[in-house]
């Protein structure tokens, strides 16, 4: 994929670069490729995950069979 | 597994393509040569229609099925890896593939990959539950190494990168116009999902374009309009 400039700009001093976020950033807005083995149901482990790391939201991208 | 802010970038990740190991078992004992053409078959373009248990139209539907191989064989189970486009139901393709050799239902199957997403990049449940309780009793950070940031799940999207000025707007539901845009990838197209990205590489919000690439860089008005708002609207103020 190829960018093309349309005007030349330089950031500011607001936001932060996604490589520079903390644990709690991470989590915040952040993905987990997870080990899922046969058993639990997706939704099974999706409230696992939200319960273990304390989040108020996760969802699945689902598994395709 | 997307986290709070990130939940609503599930669009981005339905049409990648996928990677499966899986085990197929043969309902009649079949000779390699014959499995192997059989199986050659359903690679390239395929027809299928999608089972009964399915959320989709039960309509016979073309996919592609980019690679299909065998790994193993050991008497009637036959271990296999397929790299298919989103959508494709690989317990279809194994009772597709049954048809030609008298027989063959799906009794194993692991995604392997999705979209750049593989299994180096996978975590174990125990791992993350371990690390999250090291950084909440001793601060200790290792978990930033088991989260990916939501950026990485539009890597194969194209992108509009903006302002610092135009972030708020956006990111407060307004749609973007031409005047936001600073850099932009030169393969959009109308009615096209892309990713509206700060100039530091935050995605601020999943969009649907309304001009071309080309269209962009010249013409004034409505370039894109927001779908759902990733970046929280207190990052970057009204400029």
């Amino acid at each position: 994929m190829d960018f093309i400039t349309k005007s030349e700009d330089l950031p500011s001093d607001y936001g932060k670069y996604p490589g520079a976020r903390t644990a709690e950033e991470l989590l915040n807005s952040g993905l987990v490729i997870l080990d899922k083995w046969p058993g639990p149901t997706s939704r099974d482990v999706t409230s696992t995950v939200k319960r273990i790391l304390n989040r108020k939201l996760v969802g699945h991208s689902g598994t395709l069979v | 597994m997307a986290m709070d802010r990130a939940t609503k970038i599930m669009p981005a990740l339905q049409g990648l393509n996928k990677e499966y190991v899986g085990v197929m078992k043969l309902h009649k004992n079949v000779a390699e040569d014959a499995l192997q053409k059989a199986v050659k078959k359903f690679t390239g373009k395929i027809k299928q229609t999608p089972p009964v248990r399915s959320a989709v139209a039960r309509r016979e539907r073309e996919r592609t099925v980019h690679s299909l191989e065998i790994l193993e064989v050991d008497g009637r189970e036959v271990l296999f890896k397929i790299s298919c486009e989103a959508g494709t139901y690989v317990r279809v393709v194994c009772h597709q593939i049954g048809k030609e050799i008298g027989g063959a239902n799906m009794t194993e199957l692991r995604r392997t990959k999705v979209g750049r997403f593989d299994e180096k990049s996978l975590v174990r449940m125990e791992d993350l539950a371990d690390a999250y309780h090291d950084w909440q009793s001793n601060g200790n950070d290792r978990i930033r190494d088991m989260v990916l940031p939501v950026e990485a799940a539009v890597e194969h999207i194209p992108k509009i990168i903006i302002k610092d000025s135009a972030v708020f707007a956006i990111a407060s539901g307004s749609a973007l116009y031409t005047g936001g845009i600073s850099k932009l990838s030169n393969n959009i197209n109308p009615e096209e999902l892309v990713a509206i990205i700060t100039l530091k590489g935050e995605l601020v919000a999943l969009a649907k374009s309304v001009m071309k690439s080309e269209e962009m860089m010249r013409k004034k008005g409505l370039a894109a309009k927001t779908d759902s708002v990733i970046i929280s609207r207190d990052v970057y103020p009204k400029m």
